[in-house]
């Protein structure tokens, strides 16, 4: 095997350990860095949704710079599609800003629409959704024909860019960990349907309906996340799945428990019952819903967390899942490389014993100033030699 | 007359449907001083919605409807209300700053202070810094609210920060900042008086200043 393969190897080896929450040679660091990137490489967001070249040459640069033993996905969205299918959700504020997607854009489904959503989820969204966020979705055929035969070209050769991406780190030994994404089916009823405003009336308003609509949406989300792990080329590990969640932190306990937790824990479950980690982003702070995550399958699959006492994380979490996160991008932009390397120790300390720890940031860096690259790289190559396992 | 404290409660409770009776019942006699005391009775509401959330009971998603429901309430009320009645707590100059585009945690704060009874000028959203500062020079406020929730929103509070005070206005203004990305290492160095990623608490700060 050449010294590359081996490096690649090792690499896969150390994450995929301490996600069976044993302990490696040492802990592991995902670079958990997103547009952030694209700007590393010198070129804007914008620019790498247009040229994927781009982004696959910003994330060798990374590879080849930045200590770490994986980066988590390429970073550039399909432009192409979006343009294709006329979408107008998604801004750029200016040509340096990052694109957004704005919760006006989200409120696409009326409030009377539920009870035709939740009879037939996936035909709603072909007939009603589509044709409403895609202005060339709702032209009459041919012209609408025309547009999806095109969206779904460019978003064929969105998937074989991003393998190609793959591919190329893979041969100067550097692994990707994400295959897809998915989202929660309350996160996607509020992020691209109602908008988030939208549904927190709804959960007063028609809660009946809303909970009936996130049951009924499940299977379909549960469909789209086995769709990409089935495209994904077969690996000697399990595929991952990231599952950024947004509401949660933002429910009371008792909405948390009758909308969020149920679909929560039956996706998890079937993932892991199908040998897929999936791992959630755990936007805000979770420690109210620790007791719950307990409950989730053990050793099967890895919370990034974005706040939280290290402590009370590792006592109440070692024992289920791999625990990424913490580290605060905020510091990495304003604080002295000093000040970055005391907090990872201090993370390390707690989090590190024993195994199940990766590190990585509280939040994936996105703008250009998210973090001065001296401080990242810092940070990483301390983390590597201080996080070795005697 | 409507039973103040059954609408105190009501919009404290977030219940709709007592609240929308009320007011179409004090709106149906046409009384102007009834509409005041309406919308005095709902921002003690809307201070129980604070304290709620404070304790723990509340979360975002309802501090977010409970900002749909006042300002519903407003916009039923304000025909029967006559202009400038009600004494203001202070002014601020408020927005989400330039490059980023959410409004919700802004929005949360609007409505609270609004309760708390300040005068709110917001700007909205992606406002350059040279409106924040034009505004500041026309109205001259007591605070500055900036928010954002993306990481890049702290390069704008800086440069907003900042260009108040080469405009002079660092000393006659505080600055608080708000959103998802803020805390103590990033408040020091955006010169920011104050931060909170609550917004009850931000109402109590800026309370602080203004009392």
């Amino acid at each position: 095997m050449s010294e590359v393969m081996n490096t690649y190897q090792e690499r896969l080896d150390r994450v995929f350990k301490t996600l069976r929450l044993e302990q490696a040679d040492r802990v592991p660091v995902l670079g958990t860095y997103g547009t952030w990137g694209a700007y590393y490489g010198g070129y804007t967001d914008s620019e790498t949704n247009w040229d994927m070249d781009k982004c696959g040459k910003a994330m060798l640069k990374m590879a080849n710079d930045i200590p770490m033993d994986m980066l988590h996905q390429p970073f550039a969205r399909p432009g192409g599609v979006y343009q294709a299918l006329g979408s107008k959700a998604f801004h750029y504020l200016s040509d340096s800003n990052i694109v957004q997607y704005s919760d006006e854009s989200a409120q696409i489904m009326k409030d009377d629409e539920y009870p035709e959503f939740s009879k037939d989820p996936f035909r709603f969204l072909v007939e009603k959704v589509l044709p409403r966020k895609y202005a060339e979705l709702a032209k009459d055929s041919p012209m609408r024909d025309l547009a999806f035969a095109k969206g779904a070209m460019k978003f064929g050769m969105f998937g074989a860019q991003k393998g190609a991406i793959k591919g190329s780190l893979a041969a100067q030994g550097m692994p990707v960990l994400f295959d897809g994404i998915i989202l929660h089916p309350m996160d996607w009823i509020a992020d691209f349907f109602r908008g988030i405003k939208g549904v927190f009336g709804d959960i007063r308003r028609r809660p009946a309906e809303l909970s009936e609509a996130i049951q009924a949406f499940t299977p379909l989300v549960i469909r789209l996340g086995m769709g990409q792990v089935h495209m994904a080329p077969p690996s000697p590990n399990p595929k991952a799945l990231l599952l950024p969640l947004h509401l949660p932190t933002m429910l009371k306990v008792a909405d948390f428990d009758k909308y969020y937790w149920p679909s929560f824990k039956m996706i998890m479950e079937f993932f892991a019952a199908h040998n897929v980690y999936v791992i959630p982003f755990y936007e805000g702070d979770w420690s109210r819903f620790y007791n719950h995550l307990q409950e989730l399958p053990a050793k099967k699959t890895m919370g990034w967390f974005e706040h939280g006492d290290p402590k009370e994380m590792k006592q109440k979490l070692q024992d289920t899942m791999c625990i990424i996160g913490l580290f605060p991008a905020t510091l990495l932009q304003y604080g002295t490389k000093e000040e970055c390397i005391a907090k990872a120790k201090e993370l390390l300390d707690n989090l590190a014993p024993g195994g199940g720890y990766i590190f990585g940031t509280d939040k994936e860096l996105i703008a250009p100033q998210d973090a001065k690259a001296e401080n990242v790289i810092a940070v990483n190559k301390f983390v590597m030699e201080y996080g070795i396992y005697k | 007359m409507v039973d103040l404290k059954v609408l105190t409660q009501a919009m404290s409770d977030l219940d709709e449907d007592v609240l929308n009776k009320a007011i179409d019942e004090v709106l149906s006699k046409d009384d102007n001083a009834a509409a005041q005391e309406v919308v005095k009775a709902c921002q003690q509401g809307m201070t129980l919605v604070g304290e709620r959330y404070d304790s723990g009971e509340y979360f975002i998603g309802d501090l977010v409807f409970a900002g749909e429901v006042l300002q519903s309430v407003m916009d039923k009320l304000k025909p029967a209300l006559s202009a400038g009645s009600s004494a203001k707590g202070g002014k601020i100059v408020l927005a989400t700053v330039f490059g980023d585009l959410h409004d919700i945690g802004k929005n949360i704060f609007r409505s609270m202070v609004e309760a708390a009874n300040f005068e709110v000028i917001d700007l909205g959203i992606n406002v350059p810094v040279s409106q924040i500062v034009d505004k500041v020079k026309e109205v001259n406020p007591d605070i500055v609210g900036l928010s954002g929730v993306l990481t890049l929103a702290l390069d704008s509070m800086k440069e907003t920060v900042n260009a108040l005070n080469e405009a002079g206005f660092r000393s006659s203004v505080k600055v608080i900042i708000g959103g998802v990305p803020v805390n103590e290492v990033v408040c020091k160095s955006i010169g920011a008086d104050a931060f909170s990623t609550n917004a009850a608490e931000g109402v109590k700060i800026c309370q602080g200043w203004v009392g």
